[in-house]
């Protein structure tokens, strides 16, 4: 989509910076754009218009103007604010780790409405009182299908032969697993996929993309963990870099309440 | 080197280089420090610049709250007058200076020194936190003030840190989220305005 001189679109706000005195920095993910960058102006003193709605993870409707190098936010209003997810700390960390995926994997002034769908989606249900253990796995497998990374779990990558549920090497730079005779061609797998995190890989998968996932299903703790690993490693070689937030992520999941044991 | 001062002299040039990188200093208030000071009498310049040296020499962080003191402990710290059984946690130690200019608050403080900021990789083991648990454990506080700054990072510190010391006894709470003095109501946010609304109390 073109943009004008002035313009408006509907974005979730990612991330910001402080930059200079009293401004900010803000990346959004817009819904016909794709990632922008926008400066607003005055943001951190009080009173500024447009201070409150600027927060990471709002949907806003936000109006721009085109700059040279940055966008400027003139106005901006909140369609949904999410204070379901800002009042739960394991939900702001969760959600926050959404936010950085989006940020590492979206491309800018480049829609990509599916992704968009996605991560507005899984924001509500993370609003929602309930929500299943593996929902943040299955935001994972679609933003890499979206993005034009799905990992392979059906088939080897090798030699394309379609693999009946076991235990495979995983792949991260091949892009998913492979077959028992294929590897023999390999000499070094650090990753190893279990029968029982296979199963959850492929049932994740197999889900509708454009549908929350349903939380009926009770999956293992434990292959929820190697699923968790294997999804991680598979996002750092993607991403090229290590993601900051999943160190908060996993330090707050871990913690329960009134744990003080982590600095004593 | 910064602005449209080419004919400057390299001395001079440095100067205006380093008021542009102060905050709010842009390369044209910069030129004009600078050929102010160019102005000044001697003494006067070597004035400014020993209070600039002896600012850096002389202040450190007070090992009881870390804000930002020329003594150790602070005043704040050793003042007995103070209600000591109040701790307030902020961010920064220009909010202490904010706090105490209002004076409703007498007890004491506890910088942390930023906040939790997982998109910029900054975690709770960066800020203050571990030495705010070892205070509580050898000072005895009736109520915590978590008066962290009220937004998205700021209310994670808050939640992680109420997680951490909701069981050892002090109350936890925190400043009232609501309307500006002298702000408009049409323009307050929804989300401000919607805890104005239920803070609300009797006229």
């Amino acid at each position: 989509m073109t943009r004008g001189r002035n313009y408006q679109t509907e974005a979730i706000v990612l991330k910001y910076r402080p930059i200079g005195e009293s401004d900010r920095l803000i990346t959004f993910f817009s819904s016909t754009l794709g990632r922008i960058t926008g400066i607003a102006r005055g943001v951190r003193r009080p009173g500024s218009r447009l201070g409150g709605s600027l927060e990471p993870l709002n949907i806003v409707q936000v109006s721009l103007a085109r700059g040279r190098l940055f966008e400027t936010v003139s106005e901006t209003s909140v369609i949904k604010d999410f204070d379901g997810i800002k009042s739960d700390l394991n939900k702001v960390a969760l959600a926050l780790y959404v936010a950085e995926l989006t940020d590492s994997f979206a491309d800018d002034w480049s829609s990509n409405q599916k992704l968009y769908d996605l991560v507005g989606r899984t924001l509500a249900d993370f609003n929602k009182n309930e929500y299943p253990l593996y929902l943040i796995h299955f935001f994972e497998l679609k933003l890499l299908k979206f993005v034009g990374y799905d990992p392979e779990f059906w088939e080897c990558v090798e030699c394309r032969e379609k693999l009946l549920p076991d235990k495979y090497p995983f792949a991260p730079d091949m892009g998913g697993v492979l077959c028992s005779k294929c590897q023999l061609n390999f000499d070094y797998f650090p990753l190893h996929i279990s029968l029982g995190a296979m199963k959850i890989l492929r049932y994740l998968q197999r889900q509708k993309d454009n549908e929350s996932i349903s939380s009926g299903v009770t999956l293992p703790q434990l292959d929820l963990k190697e699923v968790s690993e294997i999804l991680r490693n598979y996002l750092r070689f993607v991403a090229e870099r290590q993601l900051k937030s999943t160190a908060f992520l996993d330090l707050v999941t871990e913690m329960p309440f009134g744990d003080t044991s982590k600095f004593t | 080197m910064v602005g449209d001062s080419r004919g400057a002299t390299p001395p001079v040039q440095r100067l205006i280089d380093e008021f542009n990188r102060l905050p709010g200093i842009g390369p044209k208030s910069a030129q004009r420090l600078t050929y102010h000071l160019i102005r000044m009498p001697v003494e006067q310049a070597e004035s400014l610049a020993s209070a600039i040296t002896s600012m850096k020499n002389q202040i450190i962080l007070c090992s009881v709250c870390f804000n930002i003191t020329d003594t150790d402990p602070c005043d704040i710290c050793l003042n007995n007058s103070r209600e000591r059984s109040k701790l307030c946690v902020v961010e920064q130690p220009l909010d202490v200076v904010a706090l105490e200019r209002t004076s409703s608050f007498d007890g004491l403080y506890h910088v942390l020194h930023g906040s939790i900021s997982p998109i910029n990789g900054i975690g709770p083991e960066d800020l203050k936190i571990r030495e705010l648990l070892e205070r509580m454990r050898t000072e005895s506080f009736d109520e915590i003030i978590l008066a962290m700054n009220p937004n998205l990072e700021g209310e994670a510190t808050s939640m992680y840190i109420n997680r951490l010391i909701g069981d050892l006894g002090a109350r936890i709470t925190r400043p009232a989220r609501g309307l500006p003095v002298g702000g408009d109501l049409e323009y307050a946010d929804d989300a401000t305005l919607g805890r104005a609304l239920e803070g609300r109390q009797d006229f």
